[in-house]
């Protein structure tokens, strides 16, 4: 599906002065498009320069090369208020001296819609978060998850052009954050506009978005679906971030149709397979997601490849339990369990265990000078 | 002892100096004063002690039915002092609102070293700083020699003895009065919320007008408040940069109590002033009770 | 964003400028050696200070302006005695007022607080003439000690706001464990800062004091503001010049020291 391109980011730099005098890119050179009616994600760590790309796009932080444009028009000479997008802030920043309704209706007082169009749209805005008996309270009154509603409804009224959102759930706790998840989904879905948010919340990207651009160090290192991302990451980082990952470093060795083998300096094996363009000989990082990693405690009935492990610890969280295991030269490996009511725990520390897994399951990153 | 009885007596003993104090050296004599302004004033200074409505009268006595002792001019000095007192608070939030906000917005070492140099002047003697106009504004003065310089002598101007020069003196100082509540309701203002009303589409403008001014409207109303008191008691600053010409209230009061030596008068036109002052007081209150409710 | 800033760091520039200008005019004009005309620059001379302290000058007709050398000491004496007493007698009761009033409420505590709140937003000149009507109803003379009363009444409150407002950033168990580290920095401000700034406060009084000073003891200020309205003299920037240098010196401290929350 080609879907239309809305905001087309080239080149984006951005440079800051540090305190003793040098600068550094809070934004390297960033190529972004970014789609019509998708949910998109920044994904990324504090300072990696996810909010300074949200509000250069927003316009309240210039560029000092590089360009946005919407619909092929760039958007360098057009103030932050004359942008047709609307944000949600960290902090929800509500007019602490206006009511929920007027808040949701300022928009729509500076840009002078008439009275009854105006009560029309706020009254609808605030049904559609679910908030249509609050519109007279005071934005104090209203507690942490509603007010992220308002700040909603205030930037949705509008009917932007583009949605961002700035670390929208941070403030919430954990059983409404993610509620909200879903809600935020369904409503973008509902509403048909893009929305761009910033997360430094892998979990909430993935639940999320349709797409992911993971930034680092000023940098996009991956754009894809949150499968794409999760499951053939294109370095380290982007492994390490996203999902709990076990890289083990080795030599890789090709054999047919794209298979082949990574090999620790231990000479440990792990076999992979619909690896593609990776010459042989070359360093890289074999990835092998915990739930890919089936514990076997003795061995048998193991149809596939198989590694041997110690039992380091075990780690119950409720669904699962995690299993923390070493290799026999000390790499570390974590792979998870389903735990199963009324039945004991096979694994007890110090224990041999055998991890089973499939060739298709690992995933090769050549290894990068960063 | 216990311990509620206690905290009830050593609350006495740490607050029966200030009550003696104020008791003796404040409240008394102001209750004195407005007897004092309907008491009969003695032949030779002092008091007759008789009651005497028509010290008021002086002011107030045309519209009161009145007229045997009216004089209008004491009505227009007491209009004229609102009138300058209201512009000199006027201006003094134009001029300090965008200096206040330039501190605010700054890196919090220079702030804090921004705050002291801009306070710092406030503690120079109250004299010191209307003898300094005294060199700018007269007609010999550094503004005229400014002007001369720049080949602008025709511009020439002998501001000295005018309201303009009564007010330049009193906003000169009394600006620190508005600087600081007008800092610190600034201050407070998340610049978040600022960034929310350009993002929703309001020009600067109308952000200034929708979020910034009514949201530090406190410290707009705090600043007036203790600007314009002052602002219309003063007697200091009239009489050097007023002379004659520009009589204001305060030099009126001073003038009954040193020179014409008719207290009684001089009493209830301190009351007048007073009652101007408990007005701009209420308001102030009233407005802060207000603040805050929405809808 | 940095371009809107821009042109509000020249205003703040220029604010800063315009309130130190007219007060740098009387220093630069306290060292010309004009004596003809004292607005036109001539020359360096240190003769203005030398002619107000009463040292011989090298410009013959200036210490003809001096003739108010000896009740200029006077003055300065006044002053310094009136800001001395009113200042520790504030200091306390303005303190004691506050460790009172800054605790748990109790009725009457409102009440306290309007009374206290009165005398600074009174203007001067009601408190002036009220004071001026008290003493001499009550057959009190005029003089230093009517002054430190009179100042009394407003340090006070200055004092009292001050403290309660430190007070409140302060725990009562630190207030009450004197020994305690939190104690040191409190003391601190109590014996230093906070005289301080009264003392300047005092030293500053001119329309309170013209109304009680009496014949005899006139005050800097008072001396000040009665040669200027006989006409402005050179020696005038002299004596604003060293008053100034005072101020800021003592003003400085305080301000400093409450900067660094002591």
């Amino acid at each position: 599906m080609a879907a239309s391109v809305l905001l087309s980011i080239t080149g984006a730099t951005r440079r800051f002065r540090t305190p003793e005098g040098g600068s550094v890119h809070a934004l390297d050179a960033v190529d972004l498009d970014v789609r019509g009616n998708e949910f998109l994600t920044l994904l990324g760590p504090s300072g990696c320069g996810k909010t300074t790309l949200l509000k250069a796009i927003a316009g309240f932080e210039d560029l000092d090369a590089g360009d946005i444009r919407l619909d092929g028009a760039s958007l360098r000479d057009v103030p932050a208020h004359r942008r047709p997008f609307n944000t949600v802030f960290q902090s929800y920043a509500l007019f602490p001296h206006l009511s929920v309704a007027d808040n949701v209706g300022y928009g729509l007082d500076v840009a002078r819609v008439p009275r009854a169009e105006r009560d029309r749209r706020v009254a609808e805005a605030l049904a559609r978060v679910g908030l249509e008996a609050m519109g007279r309270r005071a934005p104090r009154q209203l507690s942490g998850g509603q007010q992220q509603r308002v700040a909603l409804a205030r930037a949705l009224v509008n009917r932007p052009r583009l949605l961002l959102l700035d670390e929208p759930l941070s403030a919430l706790d954990r059983h409404l954050r993610q509620a909200m998840q879903g809600e935020l989904k369904a409503l973008q879905h509902d509403v048909g506009i893009t929305f761009l948010v910033v997360t430094h919340d892998q979990e909430e990207a993935l639940a999320m978005s349709d797409r992911i651009a993971v930034m680092h160090a000023g940098r996009v290192r991956q754009l894809g679906t949150p499968a794409e991302i999760y499951d053939t990451p294109v370095d380290r980082f982007v492994a390490g971030f996203v999902g709990a990952s076990n890289l083990v470093r080795g030599t890789w060795r090709s054999t047919a149709h794209g298979g082949g083998c990574v090999t620790t300096p231990a000479g440990i094996d792990i076999h992979a397979e619909g690896v593609a363009s990776i010459a042989n000989g070359a360093t890289v990082d074999a990835l092998l997601r915990p739930e890919q990693l089936s514990p076997i405690a003795d061995g048998a009935g193991a149809a596939g490849p198989t590694l041997a492990a110690t039992v380091a610890s075990t780690v119950f969280v409720g669904p699962d339990v995690h299993l923390h295991a070493h290799l026999a030269d000390g790499t570390p490996l974590q792979a998870l369990l389903r735990h199963a009511r009324g039945q004991a725990l096979p694994f007890a520390v110090g224990a041999r265990v055998v991890l089973a897994y499939r060739p298709a399951a690992v995933h090769v990153i050549a290894a990068q000078a960063t | 002892m216990s311990v509620a009885a206690h905290a009830r007596w050593r609350r006495r003993a740490l607050l029966a100096p200030a009550g003696l104090l104020l008791a003796a050296a404040f409240v008394g004599p102001l209750l004195l004063v407005a007897s004092f302004s309907v008491l009969e004033p003695g032949l030779y200074g002092g008091v007759e002690w008789h009651w005497y409505p028509y010290n008021f009268g002086r002011v107030l006595g045309a519209p009161l039915g009145d007229v045997e002792e009216f004089d209008a001019a004491y009505a227009t000095t007491l209009a004229r002092s609102v009138k300058l007192a209201l512009l000199v608070t006027l201006v003094s939030v134009a001029v300090c609102y965008p200096a206040a906000w330039w501190v605010s917005r700054l890196p919090p070492r220079r702030r804090a070293l921004a705050l002291f140099v801009v306070t710092l002047p406030f503690f120079a003697n109250l004299i010191v700083r209307v003898y300094a106009w005294m060199l700018i504004l007269r007609p010999t003065g550094v503004l005229n020699l400014v002007l001369a310089a720049l080949g602008a002598g025709d511009a020439a101007t002998d501001l000295m003895y005018t309201e303009a020069a009564v007010v330049i003196g009193l906003v000169y100082v009394l600006l620190p009065f508005m600087f600081l509540p007008l800092y610190a309701s600034i201050e407070k203002l998340d610049p978040a919320l600022l960034a929310a009303s350009r993002d929703l589409g309001a020009t600067p403008a109308q952000t200034f007008v929708r979020v910034a001014l009514p949201l530090t409207l406190p410290g707009i109303v705090g600043g007036a408040a203790i600007v314009f008191i002052p602002a219309l008691g003063n007697f200091v600053v009239p009489s050097l940069l007023g002379g004659s010409k520009v009589m204001l209230a305060g030099n009126l009061i001073e003038q009954q109590f040193l020179a014409a030596r008719n207290w009684p008068f001089g009493a209830a036109l301190a009351m007048l002033l007073l009652a101007f002052v408990l007005v701009v007081m209420l308001a102030a209150a009233w407005r802060r009770g207000t603040r805050g409710a929405v809808a | 964003m940095t371009l809107r800033v821009r042109p509000l760091a020249l205003y703040g520039s220029v604010f800063v400028l315009l309130l130190y200008a007219p007060i740098a005019l009387i220093v630069g004009y306290s060292f010309n050696a004009n004596v003809v005309n004292m607005m036109l620059w001539e020359g360096f001379t240190f003769d203005w200070y030398r002619a107000i302290l009463g040292l011989p000058t090298t410009l013959g007709r200036a210490a003809n302006h001096v003739d108010t050398t000896t009740s200029l000491r006077a003055a300065v004496v006044n002053s310094a005695v009136v800001a001395i007493a009113a200042t520790v007698v504030s200091t306390l009761v303005g303190t004691a007022a506050a460790l009172a009033l800054g605790r748990a409420p109790f009725r009457g505590r409102r009440a306290w607080q309007g009374l206290l709140v009165l005398p600074m937003v009174m203007p001067d000149i009601v408190l002036g003439i009220a004071l001026l009507v008290f003493f001499t109803t009550v057959g009190l003379p005029l003089g230093r000690g009517s002054i430190v009363v009179g100042h009394c009444v407003f340090l006070s409150s200055y004092v009292w706001v001050i403290v309660s407002a430190r007070l409140a950033g302060l725990s009562t168990d630190l207030e009450q464990a004197s020994a305690d580290l939190g104690a040191a920095p409190f003391t601190t401000f109590r014996r230093v800062t906070l005289p301080l700034l009264a003392f300047i406060i005092s030293l500053d009084d001119l329309v309170i004091t013209w109304f009680i000073a009496g014949v005899d003891a006139t005050t800097l200020p008072m001396f000040i503001y009665g040669a200027l309205r006989r006409g402005i003299k050179p020696e005038i920037n002299a004596m604003a010049t060293l008053l100034l240098g005072f101020s800021f010196v003592v003003a400085a401290t305080g301000l400093w020291l409450r900067g660094r929350r002591l």
